[in-house]
């Protein structure tokens, strides 16, 4: 997930907490006429609105040869209206005491604004503006562009465990458009046009491919009033593509990749396994794989940091991670760094050892039951942020979810069984849909 | 000096900063007038102190502690001393070994991190009101009696050693370092651990350290949530009690920052170039910290709305983002800023830059940029406080920075004072001559002037 300024760091975390959602107050919900979603969480704590749309669309959807279309457009999406020139939607928001950003994924790209509760309407009526309205020129866009170019270098080029990731993610992926990283190519965004620009906007930025989530100090007969007045008066698109994107052949053989910096000063090894997401799985798969990449991996009570950092002392940091949100499929992630004058073969020996025996035996009940109240837990927290509520219900319905999928996850995860979670394990880590991915410095020279 | 991020794979155990951003206006504005937060002082019958601000819409209880006394007095022989003392207080306590606590913290959904800074050391807890007192005892146990075994102790040695290593070639860190050796040669806050004084931190001096961090008259605590006062001033005695009573730490030395240094390159294999740059700014007790929020707002801290996101990035794409902000330690202010920029962009960048704060401390700002400013730092000030955990955050910046209890809800009122005229005065420090630059990376083009 990209951001359009920065500070995405936060942002992730709060999707990655809950990849699908949490146990929370029941949100309201309705449909405007053009088929525009409306979701309301109330939150009156703090005179203030956090004001969502999420459409549906994102990286993967991109034709081939335009990667990074998505993300670009994002960013344009700033660049004005005929009532609102280029820079006037930032700055009323700022002037109106509010902050306002966008973030792109492979699955959607959502617009945000956090604002005084008695300023929503102010946005409400520039986002639904520039929901059809966008009067960009050639001329604005190509300095963008080379905004876009800065962007990739500052999270990508410049960072060699983001250079592997990416190229890890490329084999992961042959086929399916997950393979090609969101803020794409950057052969590929140097060419694109405003052509491409414009199609993209014209294909998929419509009320009946967008979600509006408004959390905060707000009732729900207030936000349809407003809404009705703004969205409401948005015209549907009626030839809207549907979002099938092509599939991978299920097994790719264990493949390898290595990648070398003059900036590595200590090597690590990484793996992605392919995997099932909320999405994509039959009844509560994507619970039990997240309660048991929890176990083997989540923490430093888990398998992996109890084994490889603290008893064999081979590494300095080992864990797991699941990423069970993708709409086209999740991936399952393992991680090692090794401790000094630890070659990373030893070290991969050691990782691959704790999961055969995770694989062989399950977890105990004990570490099923921690990793579950963990899990849950969270549904609590997350009721503290009015931001992070809003970012789980849009994602997880941006994502294909529904909002009961999204209430009942607490008990969902608690229902998971030791036998749930040691049957999606087994499915999923398996070596004939893994990468494997080796960072070291670069190579003595002769 | 040693950072909080000093080691990323010290990252996760370090999960708390012990000064959290000492009330920069751009993090913790101030309070709506309609809804002012309702601040109590608790005082336990054992005479520990806190401020509270009681809510009980969530189930749960956010506390932040500080006591003054941080990184900045470990023995240099020793620098880093304070952070692997904080580090290792979460590595076992009372009759539970590394493992066994980890696990209890993880029984109890809770969350708890120690970490310390140049400045001092701080505790963070964050638990279910249904865990409460549990959680709250494990806390006492971390704060009064760690373990501080051997094993532990050993792993993190071996993580620090790999951080330290993977440092060298982080742009941050390396701008961080240039800068500071640049403009405060010799302070203490610039002191960074390396793996000799890693090497020198033996078990004693760990013991010895926590014995004289932690005190119960000397607390800096706040707590926010789903607990009133009654029950905040028994717990605050169980938790903190058996803390002994001390005298105040010293402060630091005063630093005294240089103003321009000129232009340093440090040589870094990477396509694109941080540009990190800062001069002598104005502390936190000063008349002129708040018009200078207001300025910062104005030339570099605003988002899409600054001079200098504007030039560098709207009209010339020469950067993702560029920022400015106030910076301020116990013993230290500046004023800081940064941005990347492709190689060969570099020196139109820094050129943009340099002309734009010129403009800036020479002609001042317009009424209608000073308006605009005071009205989005003072209406987004209740974005900051809509979660118990911001409001700890803004909160506790304001205890620990020896604000009042008030302070919180006066905020708004004092940047609404500010004037064109106020703005006018500390733009004047912005004045491209009193920055050092230094350029992490393979920059093309530069003239290199005052590099050392």
């Amino acid at each position: 997930m990209i951001d359009r300024a920065g500070g995405a760091a936060a942002f992730a975390a709060a999707c990655l907490i809950a990849p699908a959602a949490i146990a929370l107050p029941q949100p309201d919900t309705f449909e405007l006429r053009n088929g525009m979603q409306v979701v309301v969480i109330e939150d009156h704590r703090a005179p203030v609105v956090t004001h969502m749309v999420w459409y549906r669309v994102g990286a993967a959807d991109e034709p081939r040869g335009q990667s990074g279309v998505a993300h670009y457009f994002e960013h344009l999406m700033f660049k004005g209206t005929r009532a609102v020139p280029s820079g006037e939607f930032s700055r009323t928001v700022a002037r109106n005491g509010g902050q306002d950003n966008a973030f792109t994924s492979q699955d959607y790209t959502a617009y945000f604004e956090r604002i005084a509760a008695d300023r929503l309407e102010v946005v409400m009526r520039m986002e639904a503006d520039r929901m059809r309205n966008l009067a960009i020129t050639p001329d604005l866009i190509l300095a963008e562009r080379d905004v876009i170019v800065e962007e990739r270098r500052q999270r990508i080029d410049n960072n060699p465990t983001a250079v592997l990731g990416e190229r890890m993610l490329a084999m992961l992926y042959p086929h399916h458009p997950y393979g090609t990283p969101v803020i794409g190519w950057l052969h590929e965004i140097e060419d694109l046009s405003f052509a491409d620009a414009q199609t993209f906007y014209r294909t998929w930025y419509a009320p009946n491919n967008a979600i509006l989530v408004i959390a905060g100090d707000v009732t729900p007969e207030r936000v349809r009033t407003l809404a009705e007045r703004t969205y409401g008066r948005v015209r549907p698109t009626r030839d809207l593509p549907a979002r099938d994107w092509v599939r991978d052949p299920p097994d790719i053989g264990p493949m390898r990749v290595v990648h070398r910096d003059e900036k590595v000063r200590q090597p690590s090894i990484s793996r992605l396994y392919r995997a099932i997401s909320y999405s994509t799985d039959a009844g509560r798969q994507a619970h039990a794989l997240d309660v048991a990449m929890e176990i083997l991996g989540g923490s430093e009570t888990s398998r992996l940091y109890r084994a490889l950092v603290e008893d064999q002392q081979l590494a300095v940091s080992a864990g797991a991670q699941a990423n069970t949100s993708g709409l086209g499929g999740g991936s399952v992630g393992l991680f090692a760094t090794p401790a000094a004058g630890i070659e990373v073969a030893a070290l991969e020996t050691a990782m691959d050892a704790v999961v055969a025996e995770f694989l062989r035996d399950g977890p105990t009940e004990e570490e099923l039951a921690r990793a579950k109240n963990k899990l849950a837990a969270a549904a609590i927290y997350a009721q503290d942020s009015q931001d992070s509520l809003a970012r789980i219900f849009g994602a997880s319905l941006a994502q294909g979810e529904s909002i009961a999928d999204v209430v009942t996850w607490q008990d969902d995860i608690m229902a998971v069984t030791k036998d749930d979670a040691l049957a999606i394990a087994r499915e999923t880590l398996n070596l004939d849909r893994s990468v494997t991915g080796v960072l070291l410095p670069a190579e003595a020279a002769p | 000096m040693i950072r909080a991020a000093l080691v990323s794979a010290l990252a996760a155990l370090a999960a708390v900063t012990a000064t959290p951003a000492i009330a920069q206006p751009q993090a913790a504005q101030v309070l709506a007038e309609d809804r002012a937060v309702d601040v109590q002082r608790v005082v336990s019958p054992g005479g520990v102190e806190a401020w509270l601000v009681s809510d009980s819409t969530v189930p749960m209880i956010v506390l932040r502690a500080n006591w003054r006394g941080g990184g900045a007095s470990d023995p240099e022989a020793m620098t880093g001393l304070s952070s692997i003392m904080t580090d290792m207080m979460t590595e076992g306590a009372g009759s539970y070994d590394a493992n066994a606590f980890k696990q209890r913290l993880e029984d109890l959904t809770m969350s708890l991190g120690f970490g310390a800074d140049d400045d001092g050391v701080g505790m963070s807890l964050v638990t279910l009101t249904r865990n409460r007192d549990e959680a709250f005892a494990l806390a006492r146990l971390a704060l009064t009696a760690p373990r501080f075994d051997e094993a532990p102790l050993a792993r993190i040695r071996r993580q620090v050693e790999i951080g330290l290593r993977q440092r060298e070639t982080n742009a941050g860190f390396l701008a961080g370092r240039a800068l500071d050796d640049a403009l405060i040669p010799g302070h203490p806050y610039a002191r960074y651990a390396t793996q000799q004084s890693v090497d020198a931190i033996t078990r004693d001096a760990i013991v010895a350290r926590h014995a004289q961090a932690f005190s119960r008259n000397t607390a800096v605590i706040t707590v926010v949530g789903d607990i009133n006062a009654g029950d905040l001033g028994r717990i605050l005695d169980e938790t903190f009690g058996a803390l002994p009573e001390r005298a105040p730490a010293a402060a630091p030395p005063l630093a005294d920052v240089r103003t321009g240094q000129g232009q340093i390159v440090v040589p870094l294999p990477r396509p694109q170039s941080l540009i990190a740059f800062a001069a002598p700014g104005v502390q936190d007790e000063d008349p002129d910290w708040i018009p200078l929020a207001v300025a910062n707002y104005i030339i570099g801290g605003g988002g899409f709305s600054a001079r200098l996101m504007n030039d560098v990035r709207e009209k010339r794409g020469l950067a993702y983002g560029i920022s400015t902000s106030p910076s301020v330690a116990e013993s230290m202010a500046s004023l800081r800023g940064s941005a990347q920029s492709e190689n060969g962009d570099v020196a139109e960048a820094l050129s943009v830059t340099r002309a734009e704060l010129a403009r800036f401390a020479q002609a001042g700002a317009t009424q209608e940029e000073v308006s605009d400013a005071i009205d989005y730092l003072t209406g987004s000030f209740p974005l900051s406080l809509d979660s118990n955990v911001d409001i700890a955050g803004v909160l506790h910046s304001y205890h620990l920075a020896g604000r009042d209890m008030d302070y919180i809800n006066r905020r708004n009122a004092l940047i609404r004072a500010v004037t064109l005229n106020d703005v006018n005065r500390v733009a004047r420090l912005y004045d491209p001559a009193r920055f050092t630059f230094v350029i992490v990376g393979q920059p093309q083009g530069l003239e290199v002037a005052g590099s050392p």
